[in-house]
């Protein structure tokens, strides 16, 4: 599958009509430059053998080198990388988290206002374009409320948490909230941590609105199995009841749905990087969009793809794992 | 045929049941939505693309809803920024109909080999970012509105397919088109007349949806400032207004942000109220 | 609570009615049901789909779904009234002193809980103090019993057959020794032999525990070989009730003569299947008067006004049927 990803991006790329460099010179440019420009990029050899050379050079984890800056793109995805994966990381939480809570919370109330509300809230939070809630975001508890910074990672002029250090063994990861932890800093967690709560809030409750309508479907039908039921027949308490028996059933399809999610949850990385002013992946391909930097973007993309499949396979073990049936 | 599909299409919107109220709301959304759109050169003579107050200028009696950084109306800019947003969405689903329909109905009727390749086909597009594609595809070749369309459509058939497959599947097994495939019935009119009208609701699910998402991911890459940055739009009035939001300035982006909410709300609330029609014990 | 003796009263129900709420109004699913159960009897409760039998078994435990409501009628377990009790004191009677096996075994088991898990919490819910080695020795002695062998605890119930999971059912509903079982429809989704196998199961099991034993069935065939005696339900009422000989020898109500007589039989010649013509009454719209009378060879004007109080056929028998006014 992700043969057919690579692929399609690839051509899309290349598809260009001419080639790409020209369209980042004036018309009379010397035609000498424009030649040693295309060539240092290797854009002057076969189409089909630059696609087997970035085959090649993928595998050894060489995505070319920018049309901007000539640096490896490798190198600056690896550098924001970091940050895209904590923001996601924990707009995950915010959207399963609430997911699961109100679902579960509509699904036992099933017909009451309560439930009409979670039903409502659920189609209203997918609605929403996630730059809007961000901004929404921002507007309250940053400008009126003075609460929360409204952008960045951390303060203006405030040092990079700067991980484990013991001896000569330093490991930066670059996410913040947890350099800070190894760095046993708690300034520099609270700080991080800080900027991560309207980005993580903006995008996790849009993603949650999915999971809040599959939690609440599949809830409903398991709350009326059989084997609920009976569980209550022998006497079982009505807690144990609904998480051991009607949510744990119901959260198995959840997880498939995860696998689904993740894709759009990279998608609004994207935007909430921008709104939000965070260097990562995704901003980094917005900014590469504005300056038309195609190997760049053609590099981010192929690396997205390449974790949307990685995340997909990861899941579809780990469903493998939680169901018996499936397992045994 | 066609007036049987309106009539499908439209009868189970008024008949009493689950998920009417939802469809009611979304319609009347959608419906208030377009009319603004369609109408917006009766409804205000005032121009949105060029400056026609001092910028950043709060709601007041001259401009209804302020002005953006560029002194332009932003009332104005509301009437006319869902035009774009609507048309793509129109044309995104037209095409996926007209594509994800068929082949859905075709691969999984005909079964065996053809209909696993395509869905092993649909199924590697199916879990590929849609925003990021139609970046790629509107940056390669152009922001004009049949690309952003068909971009969104490429993502969105394996959806269609995928509905249209299961619903297809399920009916294709029944005794009573056995029944007729025994006495007779050919390829095409047993998908006509008895898969076909079975599969119209579940469509009519993923096609709302597709809508609300289509005017999502436009009104997205308006706003990392993707295509063209002149039209109104209300993509691109949050674009601009990100600037200015910081001082305070939310009447740049809070009409703009909820007009795109609202239009993807109303196909969101159709989308579900459907849902609940084809799915009824899930009430 | 005082430990009733064989042969005396073990459960009362008075004027026990059930409601359901639906879209289409309230269905009357039990409508003024009173029957006794004496400590060691085994009553059949027999009635065709829709007659009220599952929900009057899930209302004596107190589970009646969301949509549902007792509304009027009290239960008498022992010496303890239970529609009045509070629900923490209900929790401690349902499953340990009355305790219910369900119909499909396919979806009566958690999915995700292996078996022997089913068993530690169900008898860790009812007795917190007990030891993790006594809740185990407990479970695997049941197990024994039930012909099931000890490495099968850790087993998924999607790994047991039909048969073996009915057992594992009956093995939770036995496992704190209730002083009464209610079995709603046990055999139904088993095949003949299997259903054998349980029969004698449960029949052996209740003389080795003097159990009581409610058996909620829509097959009269095993409720007469098991059952001591017989209610018969229709459109949520008790249409006839007695020993099992008398009810199914010389049965007073038109239904449940009807009801016998549509039975195919193997024996004797070949006749056609006698239906009982009609169909049971929606139960948010029932007839005035006698809820059978639209399908009663013998109804007459009364029957079509007033409804029918169960009057007594014999010393122990009592029948709904206006009949027994006219000799």
């Amino acid at each position: 599958m992700i043969m057919i990803l690579l692929t399609i991006v690839f051509i899309i790329i290349r598809v260009i009509p001419g080639n790409p460099v020209l369209l980042k010179f004036e018309k009379n440019t010397d035609p000498v430059l424009i030649a040693e420009y295309t060539h240092t990029l290797g854009l002057d050899k076969p189409v089909y053998q630059q696609y087997f050379e970035y085959l090649g050079g993928l595998l050894q984890g060489n995505l070319g080198l920018s049309m901007i800056t000539f640096e490896p793109v490798t190198g600056q995805i690896a550098a924001r990388f970091p940050a895209t994966l904590e923001l996601t990381f924990y707009s995950f939480i915010v959207a399963v988290v609430t997911g699961i809570v109100l679902g579960s919370l509509g699904a036992r109330k099933k017909g009451s206002v309560v439930d009409g509300t979670v039903k409502v809230t659920g189609i209203l939070l997918y609605a929403f374009p996630v730059f809007f809630l961000g901004m929404i975001m921002q507007l309250i508890f940053g400008i009126y409320l003075h609460w929360l910074p409204t952008g960045g990672r951390l303060c203006p002029g405030c040092a990079v948490p700067g991980g484990l250090s013991i001896g000569s063994f330093h490991l930066q990861t670059g996410i913040y909230t947890l350099d800070s932890i190894l760095a046993l800093n708690p300034g520099e967690l609270l700080d991080s941590a800080a900027h991560l709560v309207l980005p993580s809030f903006a995008l996790g409750l849009v993603i949650s609105g999915v999971f809040i309508r599959i939690t609440r479907t599949n809830m409903m039908e398991t709350l009326r199995a059989d084997y609920v039921t009976a569980a209550k027949a022998r006497g079982l308490k009505g807690s144990t009841v609904i998480y051991g028996y009607a949510l744990r059933n119901a959260l198995l399809p959840v997880v498939t749905v995860m696998g689904l999610q993740f894709a759009l949850l990279l998608s609004g990385a994207i935007l909430t990087e921008t709104e939000f002013n965070i260097d990562g992946l995704g901003r980094y391909l917005v900014d590469r969009v504005s300056f038309l930097d195609y190997t760049a973007i053609q590099g981010a993309v192929v690396f997205l793809a390449i974790i949307i499949s990685i995340v997909a396979l990861l899941v579809d073990v780990l469903y493998a794992y939680i169901d018996p049936r499936v397992r045994l | 045929m066609a007036s049987g599909i309106v009539g499908r299409l439209f009868s189970p919107m008024l008949k009493k049941g689950s998920g009417r109220g939802l469809i009611i709301v979304g319609v009347v959304i959608v419906v208030f939505v377009v009319a603004m759109s369609l109408l917006a050169p009766y409804l205000t003579k005032v121009n949105p693309v060029y400056s026609t107050g001092q910028p950043n200028s709060a709601p007041s009696s001259q401009h209804v809803l302020g002005t953006d950084l560029y002194g332009r109306d932003m009332f104005s800019r509301i009437l006319w920024g869902g035009r774009f947003l609507l048309v793509v969405g129109l044309l995104a689903v037209m095409i996926c109909m007209a594509v994800g329909v068929p082949i859905g109905l075709a691969a999984s009727y005909t079964g065996g080999v053809v209909g696993r390749v395509v869905t092993l086909i649909m199924d590697s597009v199916y879990a590929f970012p849609s925003l990021v594609f139609s970046l790629l595809i509107v940056l390669v070749f152009g922001a004009n509105v049949f690309n952003y369309a068909l971009a969104i459509a490429v993502v969105y058939i394996p959806s269609y397919y995928r509905v249209v497959r299961s619903q297809t599947l399920a009916i294709k097994e029944l005794p009573y088109v056995d029944a007729a495939r025994s006495v007779g019935a050919g390829y095409f009119s047993v998908i006509r007349k008895y898969i076909w009208p079975n599969v119209i609701p579940s469509v009519i699910v993923v096609a709302t949806i597709n809508f609300a998402d289509a005017i999502l991911i436009t009104a997205g890459l308006d706003f990392i400032g993707v295509g063209d940055l002149t039209k109104p739009d209300w993509g691109v009035d949050l674009y601009y207004g990100r600037t200015t939001l910081l001082s305070g300035a939310w009447w740049t982006i809070a009409f703009s942000g909820a007009m795109i909410l609202l239009t993807a709300l109303g196909f969101s609330l159709i989308s579900e109220g459907y849902s609940e029609r084809t799915n009824p014990k899930l009430k | 609570m005082m430990e009733a003796q064989i042969g005396e009263p073990l459960l009362q129900v008075k004027g026990l009615s059930v409601e359901y709420y639906t879209s289409e109004g309230a269905a009357k699913a039990v409508n003024d049901v009173s029957l006794d159960l004496r400590k060691g009897e085994t009553l059949g409760i027999v009635g065709e789909s829709g007659s009220g039998k599952t929900t009057l078994g899930l209302a004596l435990m107190g589970i009646l779904p969301p949509q549902a409501r007792m509304t009027g009628g009290s239960i008498t377990f022992g010496s303890t009234e239970l529609t009045t009790l509070r629900e923490d004191k209900l929790r401690a009677i349902r499953g340990r002193r009355i305790a219910m096996i369900f119909q499909d075994p396919m979806t009566s088991l958690n999915p995700v809980k292996k078996i022997g898990d089913h068993f530690v919490e169900y008898i860790r819910a009812h007795e917190p103090k007990a030891s993790r080695e006594e809740v185990l020795n407990k479970t695997m002695d049941i197990l024994k019993g039930l012909g099931i062998s000890e490495e099968r605890l850790n087993d998924y119930p999607h790994q047991f057959s039909g048969g073996m999971r009915q057992r594992v059912m009956i093995g939770l509903a036995l496992a704190l020794n209730p002083d009464l079982i209610i079995a709603d429809e046990p055999t139904t989704a088993l095949d003949v032999i299997v259903e054998a196998q349980i029969l004698e199961l449960l029949k052996a099991l209740k003389r080795k525990y003097s159990l009581s034993l409610i058996l909620i069935t829509h097959n009269m065939g095993i409720v007469a070989e098991t059952a001591d005696r017989v209610a018969v339900m229709y459109a949520g009422r008790i249409a006839e009730i007695g020993p099992a000989l008398e009810v199914f020898g010389r049965p007073r109500h038109p239904y449940t003569q009807a009801l016998l007589q549509s039975i195919p039989t193997v024996e004797g010649e070949r006749r056609t299947l006698k239906v009982i013509p009609g169909f049971p009454p929606l139960l948010t719209q029932q007839p005035p008067g006698c809820s059978f009378h639209p399908r009663c060879p013998y109804a007459f004007d009364r029957c079509r006004s007033e409804d029918p109080p169960l009057l007594p056929t014999s010393a122990e028998g009592k029948a709904a049927c206006h009949l027994l006014t006219r000799k």
